[in-house]
């Protein structure tokens, strides 16, 4: 009785006895290799295409790539309008601050505008 | 530079006043007005703001200073 293959259907033939130098010969093989891919040919058992094959792909459509067509959130400017506005806000409230911070009202003679001449004895 | 203050302060008499501090007797001036070095010429508004702040002596830069704070 001739043997088939399992997966693709096709006759098997005795290829004869082993070699005996412990290379893998013997059996029963196809007539011809039975793919030219890395699946067999023929319908799969599982009836999943050759791309799902011992991957375990969930049953169901596959989902859209990209995100279904919206850009990033870099793409947009607003991000970047947002961040230059918060720090112009920031270095204007550096200088703002600053100005009010240095005032030395006990140094001011006969509350006109003074110098302060700082000097040594040496 | 003494000379070059003393007639500045009499050509902008009534403008603007001198006040002349001694940085080894009065440190705690010096360090709230973070003196390095001296002669060191710091210009004040009527409210005690920093106009100018100038190190080391030169006449020129000292009178435009009188100048400014006059005008401030």
């Amino acid at each position: 009785m001739m043997s088939r293959c399992e997966w693709c259907g096709e006759s098997l033939f005795d290829s004869g006895p082993p070699a005996g130098d412990g290379t893998a010969s013997g059996g029963q093989v196809h007539a011809q290799p039975p793919y030219d891919g890395y699946g067999p040919p023929g319908e799969p058992p599982s009836g999943l295409p050759p791309s799902e094959w011992g991957h375990g792909a969930p049953p169901g459509p596959r989902p859209p790539a990209g995100g279904g067509g919206r850009d990033p959130w870099y793409m947009s400017p607003w991000p970047y309008v947002a961040g230059i506005l918060i720090l112009l806000a920031a270095v204007g409230a550096l200088f703002l601050f600053k100005g009010k911070a240095t005032s030395y009202p006990d140094l001011v003679v006969n509350g006109r505008a003074t110098l302060l001449d700082f000097y040594t004895d040496t | 530079m003494a000379p070059v203050v003393d007639g500045l302060e009499k050509q902008f008499e009534g403008k603007v006043g001198v006040k002349r501090i001694n940085a080894n007797v009065d440190y705690a001036s010096s360090q709230k007005m973070g003196i390095q070095a001296v002669p060191t010429y710091i210009f004040l508004d009527s409210q005690g703001r920093i106009i100018e702040r100038q190190e080391g002596g030169n006449p020129d830069a000292l009178k435009a200073g009188f100048e400014k704070a006059a005008g401030s």
